[in-house]
């Protein structure tokens, strides 16, 4: 089942709140990009299937660490909510984790977007500036719906150029370079593409 | 319909089940059941001894029977049952059995098991409460210590001391639910009336097999087998590198069956796991009526325990179906759960 709305993401993450609550493990605070972070913001209309974890917070320091493997008592909750709800079972996956390991852009945290679902689960959604930056590196490796994402988030150049930037930091090769140029042109942002 | 409704419907299904379980041993005298099943006493009595807190005229005539009927009565598989069960069912059993002691029960046979029951539920640890509770879930009054039944107080339960008026009835051997007890007629309470029940409800098996499913311990029953077969009558053949047992059913059936053929066979039903599965879906279900758990959460308790009412029935071999799927609306999921669990309860016979 996609989700079509911030409503039913809400209404799955709550649900998955819920199953930490009762498995009574530690509370999760969470770093979510992708679609349901997209939809969290009211960024995109197109329907997500699953929601992608960038990072676990550390309670204690604030740290941001990769969240795989899922500790047993959050991938049994996601398998009692997918069966509850029809979803795959990799319906909330740490696909992205790997991106903590080139360094997140700066101050993610801050500009993340807080939703308490009870008292087992905190989501911060990617904020609008960082989604730009990861679907403009997924639009060069991956096109398609990401880059059709990056269009609809409607970037000034300012934040491309910044987006552009911070990609490059986790791809130095000529050959990606080039690839963002292409598609900073497609996006009628010549100038971003000779500034970088 | 709520999660209370729910409950209370869910109480009154397993309840009537249980009352025609005992109907079917002669509790109100009647002769048999319609069902198609063996009955297993010793895990009817611990599942019904706890669901019995709901409805004390079925608890107390269940002790009215078993002061008569204590004979029909396998010790070591109550033993084992009582020990998978855990606390809650030891001091059921212990209070129950204590009574039955103290009214002049034999002491050979219960001595050992109450000893047990105080040792899993150790009367120290025991904070004294009412043993019935209407069928909301509200607690009887406390009655004075006077007026208390000892042997229920020596397991932390205030009841009305107990005074069984009338005799229990004898249990029906012949009716077909009753086969365990017919053959404990004919060799003894133990091993060897299980066995040939196993045997005969079955197309053969290999000693861990049995003694796994009759919850008797392994030695114990592949002694008994070799000790059966030198009758001739059960047999010995060879599957795969072990041993199979298995018996001729015509000729069996010719002698036991009042018809003369195994079309009176039964089925055999695993009913430790069966009544285990029953004691989870009724304890989830109690304890969420009241609490303040999402509708949601609800919802997926109540699936994990049909989920497993449904795989204890499979795996005692018999076929329930699915449970209903997940994901509909609360109201409706449980709705449609009480009529699969009514099927299984009421009319999973045929």
């Amino acid at each position: 089942m996609p989700f079509k709305s911030k409503d039913e993401i809400d209404r799955i993450l709550a649900a998955l709140g819920d199953q930490l609550a009762a498995a009574g493990g530690e509370p999760l605070d969470l770093l979510v990009c992708g679609g349901s972070a997209l939809h969290a913001l009211h960024l995109v209309t197109r329907t997500t299937k699953d929601v992608d974890v960038v990072a676990r917070i550390d309670g204690g320091d604030g740290e941001m660490r990769r969240p795989d493997p899922f500790p047993p008592a959050l991938a049994g909750a996601i398998s009692k909510v997918a069966r509850d709800f029809g979803l795959k079972d990799d319906w909330f996956n740490p696909g992205p984790a790997s991106a903590l390991d080139f360094g997140l852009p700066e101050g993610v945290l801050k500009r993340a977007e807080v939703a308490n679902y009870g008292t087992h689960l905190t989501v911060r959604f990617f904020s609008r500036y960082d989604q730009i930056h990861f679907k403009l590196y997924a639009a060069v490796d991956q096109g398609g719906k990401h880059y059709a994402d990056l269009v609809e988030l409607k970037p000034t150049a300012e934040e491309l150029l910044a987006a552009a930037k911070w990609s490059m930091t986790h791809d130095v090769s000529e050959t990606y370079k080039d690839e963002v140029k292409k598609i900073l042109i497609g996006m009628g942002h010549n100038d971003v593409a000779e500034r970088i | 319909m709520s999660l209370k409704e729910y409950r209370e419907q869910l109480l009154e299904r397993l309840l009537n089940f249980l009352w025609r379980q005992w109907s079917a041993l002669g509790l109100l005298g009647e002769s048999g059941g319609d069902e198609d099943w063996v009955i297993d006493p010793e895990s009817l009595l611990v599942f019904s001894l706890e669901m019995g807190r709901y409805e004390p005229r079925l608890f107390d005539e269940i002790l009215a029977w078993v002061k008569i009927n204590a004979h029909w009565l396998d010790t070591p598989r109550l033993r084992n049952i009582i020990e998978a069960r855990g606390t809650s069912s030891a001091r059921l059993m212990g209070a129950a059995l204590q009574y039955i002691l103290d009214d002049g029960g034999d002491p050979r046979k219960w001595k050992n098991l109450v000893a047990l029951c105080a040792k899993l539920a150790p009367e120290a640890s025991v904070k004294i409460e009412a043993l019935f509770k209407d069928k909301t879930g509200k607690p009887h009054p406390i009655v004075t210590e006077e007026k208390a039944d000892a042997a229920f107080l020596k397991f932390g339960f205030n009841r009305p001391v107990l005074r069984i008026q009338k005799a229990g009835k004898q249990v029906p051997v012949n009716a077909r639910t009753n086969l365990r007890f017919l053959l404990r007629s004919l060799f003894g309470v133990g091993g060897k009336a299980e066995i040939i029940l196993y045997l005969l409800t079955h197309d053969g098996a290999r000693p861990k097999e049995i003694s796994d499913s009759i919850g008797l311990f392994w030695l114990g029953v592949s002694q008994t087998l070799i000790d059966l077969s030198s009758s001739g009558l059960i047999l010995i053949r060879n599957r795969g590198k072990k041993l199979d047992y298995w018996l001729s059913h015509k000729k069996w059936w010719d002698f036991i069956s009042p018809a003369g053929s195994d079309e009176y066979r039964p089925k055999w039903l695993d009913w430790a796991v069966i009544y285990s599965a029953f004691s989870n879906l009724w304890q989830a279900m109690d304890a969420l009526a009241d609490s303040d758990a999402s509708e949601y959460m609800k919802s997926s308790r109540l699936q994990d325990s049909l989920e497993q009412v449904t795989a204890e029935f499979s795996r005692a071999g018999f076929d329930v179906g699915n449970p209903p799927a997940p994901g509909l609306p609360a109201e409706l999921h449980q709705k449609v759960s009480l009529a699969f669990l009514t099927k299984i309860l009421g009319d999973s016979h045929e």
